[in-house]
């Protein structure tokens, strides 16, 4: 048996060798299968690439042949574009680079061309994938409805940053106590305010505006009211705690006017924040053959502290004079109780004031005039006639506490324009001049240029510079320069503010 | 107090009374008139309101065709308007964020949210890119509701027809029969126009363009073209040099030859795009009354085919047959 052995072995060596060799046989037959196969894959590809080259010929023809396309650069010319289009490498990174600097060029700002929108810088955008736009996975899951019946919430900040500079009469009068002015952000970094804006429909007849505004000395209401939207003959009544119809500046919050601050008069007569008091408001909307807006209204409020009333009547006119342009003319009566910027606590005064607003836009809407122009003008006038008051004051030289009694008429006027340069950049000028209320021999002026960025809608940046110069007979500070950077963000859906 | 304070503040107060005496005089209440009074927010919906209210009605529209319609300034001479409106039909889905201050400050309860007068054009119309997922202002101006210039589809302008006629039965029953036949006479003359904008359009069927805006989706998507792109990175974010590079980019890769803009933005860049890609730039308004020739909602649609149309054969995009 064991000598069977090695033919055994010798019969399977042939065996495997035999199918070794059958198998080795069949090798050369795949080869020339694959070899066959690449060969019609390279004809069909010279086939495809001739009819490609073919078809790109009749296009150039075709597209030669146009005369609205000859002198017009496109894939078929001799363009670098076209090109590193037909390559299919449509543009290198230096291209890429090189165009993007001729975008920059052309849009004139960086990262930006125009209009009101939001211009985030695409760099600073946050991944979402492309089909978000068009519409990709933001169709996948339902929006919550809880937040239906939430009033409508937007939250303001306002930050400043300035520098102060006392200038002339610095060594002989401490700046932070005079009677004209009261720096509170000077020289430093300040969130000055941060608004916090509460706003919905409280049932079909009436809704509710709530701002509170959080300061660096605690939270104070800003506005609360209700407003009354269903009443005949063209009425509405306002009540709460809300920003006075005296005037058309200081009816806005202060994060939202044109300037870093209000005008000097409206701050020597109501403070920093602009008049707000809690009161009644009733205006009326009053009916005419030109069918002009013509509002008038009628207030009575509470001076918060000293809790003694006055009232206010503001006239408001407004006339389209063309379709790009408007102007506002507005008259306003106070007269009671009045707690100015120097009152504090329960201190007040009595005083009527009179006024006169004046404001002058220009917008074109028309698609014929530039989209991103504008420009407002408005100046507004006051008269104030001091009742006669006892008041103590701090004399400057002595520094002793001196009792005053005096009746005294002052006024002050501002005016100030701005002019949209591009779709986010303005520039304007503000004049101010006001005589102080207690003594119409001092009175001081600030000339404001400021120029106002807007990132987007939601995002402003200011940059204001304001020259303030006094005179007098009481020894004070005679000018004082300050730059202020101020930014302005919100979040959330803050309604927009009547024209 | 000084004379010339006094003499001021009279003549302040004698102004105020006067104006009040005149404004009582005339506040009686008004002669009945004959026509109902529609105010629209746009042109477009001002039409369709001309076509359903017949001879019935007076329409007029807050804003014009060539205007913006999500920035428009809260002017105090539109709520003069509104409060004379004996309805208020906006677009809706929240592209006129300044419609509600205006009707509160028209004091008129008719045309408030909620009341008879209230019609929001947009309720039943086929909405399209509805967002899914939580909306932030990172995605640019995307509208909650979903995208609102759904009256560039014809069909949509049927329900917002629908929806305008609802109002009018509301306010003057009476007349219930006379809008329900204009609105189906205007179904009708919608049905008959819409196979042949469609016919026209179908040759073209599947060409990519370039919007710059996200303002034609429904318009698009009804004639059968496709958003390549947009000049916005996102919808009313300003174009960005890196945006735009890579949009050229691809445009010169997918071959598109149409940019279409709406006449109230700037076309620097999308002419820059056009110039550097041999594509064309079309200039089209999407509303009534923003180009020439294009005064009412049917001739809207009969202008945007005939330019898109004329606009590929321009460029050479042969129809498919």
């Amino acid at each position: 048996m064991w000598k069977l052995l090695p033919l055994s072995a010798l019969g399977g060596l042939i065996l495997l060798s035999f199918g070794g060799m059958g198998l080795f046989a069949e090798e050369p037959d795949a080869e020339d299968e694959v070899l066959q196969l690449k060969g019609e894959m390279l004809k069909m590809k010279m086939d495809y690439e001739g009819k490609l080259g073919k078809m790109e010929e009749r296009l150039q023809r075709l597209e030669e042949g146009n005369p609205r396309t000859a002198n017009r650069p496109s894939y078929s010319s001799d363009t670098p574009q076209a090109d590193s289009a037909i390559r299919n490498v449509v543009m290198t990174p230096e291209e890429k680079a090189k165009m993007e600097e001729e975008l920059k060029g052309l849009m004139g700002e960086k990262k930006e061309t125009a209009g009101p929108h939001p211009p985030i810088p695409s760099s600073q955008m946050p991944t979402v994938p492309e089909a978000a736009y068009p519409g990709g996975f933001l169709q996948r899951i339902r929006p919550g409805i809880l937040q239906t019946y939430n009033p409508d919430i937007s939250v303001i900040g306002d930050f400043t940053g300035q520098f102060f500079d006392p200038g002339r009469g610095r060594g002989d009068f401490n700046w932070t106590e005079n009677k004209f002015e009261n720096r509170e952000f000077a020289d430093r970094f300040a969130m000055r305010e941060v608004e916090l804006g509460l706003q919905s429909a409280i049932d079909p007849y009436a809704r509710a505006d709530f701002f509170i505004g959080l300061h660096e000395d605690g939270i104070e209401l800003e506005e609360g009211f209700m407003t009354l939207l269903t009443l005949p003959k063209g009425l509405q009544v306002k009540l709460g705690q809300f920003h006075t119809a005296f005037g058309k500046v200081s009816r806005t919050h202060r994060p939202e006017i044109f300037q870093v601050d209000y005008p000097l008069i409206i701050r020597n007569l109501f403070g920093d924040e602009g008049p707000k008091d809690p009161g009644i408001s009733v205006s009326w909307l009053i009916p005419n053959p030109w069918d002009k807006y013509i509002e008038l209204t009628q207030e009575v409020l509470t001076t918060r502290g000293a809790n003694e009333h006055y009232y206010v009547s503001h006239l408001k006119n407004f006339f389209d004079l063309t379709p790009n342009s408007s102007l506002e003319v507005g008259l306003t009566g106070q007269t009671g109780a009045l707690k100015t910027r120097f009152d504090k606590g329960d201190s007040q005064v009595h005083a009527n004031i009179e006024g006169f607003d004046l404001t002058y836009r220009w917008k074109p809407i028309t698609s014929k005039l530039k989209p991103y122009k504008s420009f407002l003008w408005s100046s507004e006038a006051y008269f104030t006639q001091l009742d006669d008051i006892g008041f103590v004051e701090r004399d400057p030289v002595t520094n002793n506490i001196i009792f005053k009694n005096n009746a005294e008429d002052s006024w002050g006027a501002f005016t100030y324009a701005e002019y949209q340069l591009t779709r986010r950049n303005f520039v304007g000028l503000r004049l101010d001049y006001a005589q102080t209320l207690h003594d119409n021999r001092d009175y001081e002026w600030d000339i404001t240029p400021y120029w106002t960025f807007w990132q987007s809608d939601f995002g402003r940046w200011r940059l204001q510079y304001s020259h303030t110069e006094r005179k007098g007979i009481t020894p004070i500070a005679d000018s004082d320069d300050a730059f202020t950077l101020q930014t302005t963000f919100s979040i959330g859906i803050h309604r927009p503010h009547p024209f | 107090m000084n004379s010339r304070f006094n003499v001021i503040f009279r003549l302040t107060i004698r102004f105020a009374l006067l104006t009040t005496s005149l404004g009582l005089a005339l506040s009686l209440p008004r002669q009945t008139e004959a026509k109902l009074f529609l105010v629209a927010t746009s042109t477009d919906i001002a039409s369709i309101a001309r076509f359903v209210g017949g001879d019935k009605v007076d329409v007029e529209s807050i804003i014009q065709g060539y205007q913006n319609p999500h920035y428009v300034d809260v002017k105090p001479s539109y709520m003069v308007k509104l409060h004379k409106a004996d309805m208020f039909v906006k677009i809706g889905l929240d592209l006129e964020l300044w419609a509600p201050i205006l009707a509160e400050g028209a004091r008129n309860s008719k045309i408030l949210y909620g009341a008879p007068g209230f019609v929001d054009a947009s309720v039943g119309a086929e909405i399209l890119e509805i967002p899914q997922i939580r909306v932030t202002r990172e995605l640019g101006d995307i509208h909650l509701y979903g995208n609102p210039h759904y009256w560039l589809d014809p069909d949509n302008g049927k329900v917002i027809a629908h929806n305008i006629l609802e109002g009018l039965r509301r306010i003057d029953p009476e007349n219930s029969a006379y809008y329900e036949e204009n609105e189906a006479k205007f179904d009708k003359k919608v049905d008959a126009l819409l196979p042949q904008l469609e016919a026209k359009m179908k040759p073209y069927a599947g060409t990519k363009v370039i919007t710059y805006h996200n303002t034609w989706p429904n318009f698009l998507n009804r004639f059968g073209l496709v958003a390549a792109g947009y000049v916005e990175p996102k919808p009313g974010v300003p174009p960005s040099p890196a945006h735009v590079t890579s949009l050229i980019e691809k445009m010169m890769m997918e071959k598109v030859k149409i940019i279409i803009q709406e006449p109230f933005y700037e076309t620097k860049i999308s002419q820059f795009v056009a110039n550097k890609t041999g594509a064309k730039l079309v200039i089209l308004s999407p509303s009534v009354l923003g180009a020439e020739g294009v005064t009412d909602y049917f001739s809207l649609f009969d202008y945007l085919i005939d330019n898109i149309i004329r606009a590929f054969q321009e460029m050479g995009i042969k129809p498919q047959t």
